[in-house]
């Protein structure tokens, strides 16, 4: 019943993009378009990511998302923002779980439909809702004439070292990188001595 | 207040306890690698001492609030959450030292995390700005994550920080979600400025669902960190399978800073001087649902430690149950509220040290944490038995302890505040608690045990057991010291 | 485009990272599941950031989101990694010694 279904999921999956590629470009012709594509791509990805039974095709369709929303930035000026999205993301986090996606073996039952469904229903119709009460009331803080975007590569360095600007977070976040490689690398470097259980006693 | 009037080298000397923790942290990992791992004591001295000389930095901290380098607040606020960090970072290296299940070499990393965990909880109590209070906390959670599977031969280790990692991720997701609506609702990342934003105070008037949906999403983020219902089902498997020292860190170090971010949070959104009628109007609703969040996770925190069979676990139960009890200050949105939560967390810091501390002992004693091998150990370890039913008596909240203290001021602002009904919930739940609490001073004393041979235990972990044992009858007697250093934390509200 | 079509994606994909995470039974997509959110958050801020005069803010907090986001995947893996060795299972239906 499953594989009858991957037809139509396509289907319909193409079907949303072509309605997407379609409202952008009436709504603001070539960038809109562009808009289409990348929602596509982002929303795409994610969807074909928890519908896959594979987790082999559910992480490379990740890989859309990704890029997608790399894409969006683009869109909203943020060039740098965008190029980091695909260096780390894609080019690193992807490449991360990957490794991980080695260690499941193929496990085609893993995947319960009516749940992907069922979690995809309810979540997609809390947001619907949510979204219903909150879109005619809600006034994000904004400037009434948008400034063209600036290429601003050269300011975010210079924030991330000015004292009034981030210099703190800056150094925090290396600090949490330099956490981040100690605890990974002692938490999944094997030496004989550490798979020896010092509760082992206890279990005895 | 006038950050540009401050020289960059005043702004430094203002967070030189974060510098020297840094440095600590640091020095400690450089230490582990050119002993090659093998003097796990040294290491231990090293963070000790370092610690000492923070606490000694932070001690000599006074004067007015201050805000440094654009986001950090020095403040007495602060100080009163960092030097709890560090009183209780003290006592977790004293634990890990004396842990029987613990090699003491290659422990370079336990000691690296522990610090820059502790460097983590500084920034995210001592900032008003949410990038900051974010880096903080993940900094904070990526080391807890590391910790809880620490013994990486361990099965239920293994389990604890995978489902730590699972939790903490989620709930750090949903939090980042709920800021990213907060900016876009203000504009703004910072919560001062939140708290007097016209745009903020048009839109509660316009519809609050907005506002409401943005706050809860970020108030889950901190219900996870003091693991509050519903973001608690992470805390018994993992407080059960993370090693016993890190264990006590989570339930007191990071718990606390938890709760410290949590009441800069309201505080700086809603109750600081100059806050928008609006908002601080909203802030009541805010305190409604944190009181019903509070009764929900206090009774069942309690009920489920009923049926525990393993001490780890009950006291993982009864650490929901409390953070519970602490949400009442929380609810109650008023600055004595505040100050009574800060005595509670105080009062906590004795008697779940104390209770952790007696786990250890016992595991070492009878090497495993259930209840059924205390029969009768009582008689045999006497000076760490009658300590224990002190502290059991302090978390059950009766006289002469300071549990007893702690919630009787709870009790009392949480009435002032129109929070009657919670209060009888607390105290109906105290009642509950009474009898898992008993039943562990039952098997030490009145129940027999199998007759198993003394085993000599670290003289160090006894003495530490009893000092705060001690301090949870002090304080009773003496609550006037706690009293004054948590009302003068309150200066973050300002005047 | 204007800013609601944004955070209409971003919440949509916010909806599908969580039902990435409680819908599947495997550590894998629970990692996926969190770099969606993390990556609608993202879409939040600098769009946000956008029609908010492009001042710095929301475009800074992304950038340290990434970086939040390599170093929790790094741990997270490592986490795995290790759990796998122990279990030879990375399902948390699997993963499940400790009980009431």
């Amino acid at each position: 019943m499953d594989d009858k279904l991957q037809k139509p999921f396509y289907a319909a999956l193409g079907v949303i993009t072509l309605g997407l590629l379609g409202w952008g470009a009436a709504s603001a012709g070539a960038q809109g378009i562009a808009f289409g594509l990348f929602t596509a791509l982002t929303l795409g990805g994610s969807l074909i990511c928890v519908w896959e039974r594979s987790v082999v095709r559910s992480a490379f369709s990740l890989m859309g998302t990704f890029t997608g929303v790399a894409g969006l930035f683009l869109l909203l000026g943020a060039d740098f923002l965008a190029v980091a999205q695909i260096l780390i993301y894609v080019g690193g986090i992807l490449a991360l779980i990957l490794f991980g996606v080695m260690l499941s073996p193929p496990d085609l039952a893993e995947r319960k439909l009516s749940r992907v469904l069922g979690g995809l229903a309810l979540m997609l119709g809390a947001v619907a809702w949510v979204g219903s009460k909150v879109a005619g009331t809600v006034a994000w803080a904004t400037t009434d004439e948008l400034p063209e975007p600036t290429t601003k590569v050269d300011e975010i360095g210079v924030a991330f070292l000015d004292p009034e600007g981030y210099v703190v977070p800056f150094e925090l976040a290396a600090m949490i990188l330099t956490v981040a490689l100690v605890a990974a690398v002692y938490i999944a470097r094997r030496k004989a001595s550490d798979l020896t259980d010092p509760r082992a006693e206890e279990r005895a | 207040m006038d950050a540009a009037a401050q020289s960059y080298s005043a702004q430094l000397a203002a967070i030189a306890p974060e510098l020297t923790l840094l440095g600590v942290a640091l020095v400690v990992l450089v230490a582990d690698l050119w002993t090659k791992g093998k003097d796990g004591k040294l290491l231990a001295w090293l963070s000790v001492a370092g610690l000492v000389l923070v606490g000694a930095l932070l001690y000599g901290q006074s004067g007015e609030p201050k805000t440094v380098f654009a986001m950090v607040d020095i403040d007495q606020f602060g100080r009163f959450f960092k030097l709890f960090t560090v009183a209780s970072l003290v006592v977790v290296m004293g634990l890990v030292v004396n842990d029987r299940q613990q090699r003491l070499d290659d422990v370079g990393e336990y000691f690296f995390l522990l610090l820059s965990a502790g460097l983590g909880v500084f920034f995210m109590v001592s900032t008003t700005n949410l990038l900051l209070l974010m880096l903080g906390l993940e900094l904070l959670s990526l080391c807890s994550y590391a910790l809880a599977g620490f013994h990486k031969g361990n099965m239920t280790s293994a389990e604890a920080s995978m489902k730590y990692v699972v939790f903490g991720g989620l709930s750090a997701g949903i939090m980042l979600y709920g800021i990213s609506l907060m900016y876009g609702l203000t504009g703004t990342l910072d919560l001062v400025e939140m708290s007097n934003s016209a745009t903020l105070a048009a839109q509660l008037s316009e519809s609050p669902v907005p506002v409401a949906v943005a706050i809860v999403l970020v108030i889950a983020g901190f219900a996870y960190k003091i693991s509050a219902v519903p973001f608690h089902f992470w805390t018994p498997d993992v407080y059960e399978g993370a090693p016993t020292p890190v264990t006590t860190f989570l339930a007191v170090a990071s718990k606390a800073a938890g709760f410290g971010a949590l009441l800069r949070f309201l505080g700086a959104m809603f109750m600081t001087e100059g806050v928008n009628e609006v908002i601080a109007e909203y802030g009541k609703s805010i305190g409604a649902l944190l009181a019903l969040i509070a009764a929900v996770t206090m009774t069942m925190g309690n009920l489920s430690a009923l049926k525990q069979s393993s001490l780890k676990r009950m006291l993982a139960y009864s650490s929901i149950a409390h953070a519970g009890y602490v949400l009442i200050g929380a609810a109650a949105m008023t600055a004595a509220g505040f100050e009574a939560a800060m005595w509670y967390l105080a009062a906590y810091y004795f008697m779940n040290l104390g209770a952790f501390a007696v786990v250890l002992y016992f595991e070492a004693v009878t090497g495993s944490d259930k209840l059924e091998n205390l029969k009768g150990l009582g008689p045999k370890y006497p000076m760490v038995s009658v300590a224990m039913v002190a502290l059991l008596v302090s978390l059950t909240g009766l006289p002469p302890t300071v549990g007893f203290y702690g919630k009787y001021l709870l009790f009392v602002e949480g009435v002032d505040a129109g929070l009657m009904w919670l209060v009888v919930v607390a105290a109906l739940n105290s009642v509950v608690s009474l009898f898992y609490y008993f039943r562990v001073a039952k098997a030490l004393f009145l129940e027999q045990g199998e007759d198993a041979p003394t085993v000599l235990c670290s003289r160090n972990l006894s003495t530490l057991i009893l000092l705060l044992g001690a301090g949870s009858v002090y304080f009773f007697f003496a609550p006037d010291a706690i009293q004054v250093w948590a009302a003068a934390s309150l200066d973050m509200l300002g005047g | 485009m204007g800013l609601g079509a944004y955070i209409a994606v971003s919440a949509v994909l916010f909806a599908i990272g969580v039902v990435c995470i409680v819908a599947r039974r495997n550590m894998i997509y629970v990692l996926m599941g969190i770099e969606m959110i993390l990556n609608a958050a993202n879409i939040n801020f600098v769009a946000f950031n956008r029609f908010n005069g492009d001042a710095m803010d929301g475009r800074m907090f992304a950038i340290f989101v990434i970086i939040l986001a390599a170093a929790e995947a790094a741990v997270a893996l490592g986490i795995v990694l290790n759990v796998y060795h122990l279990f030879e299972s990375i399902k948390p239906g699997d993963v499940d010694l400790m009980r009431d």
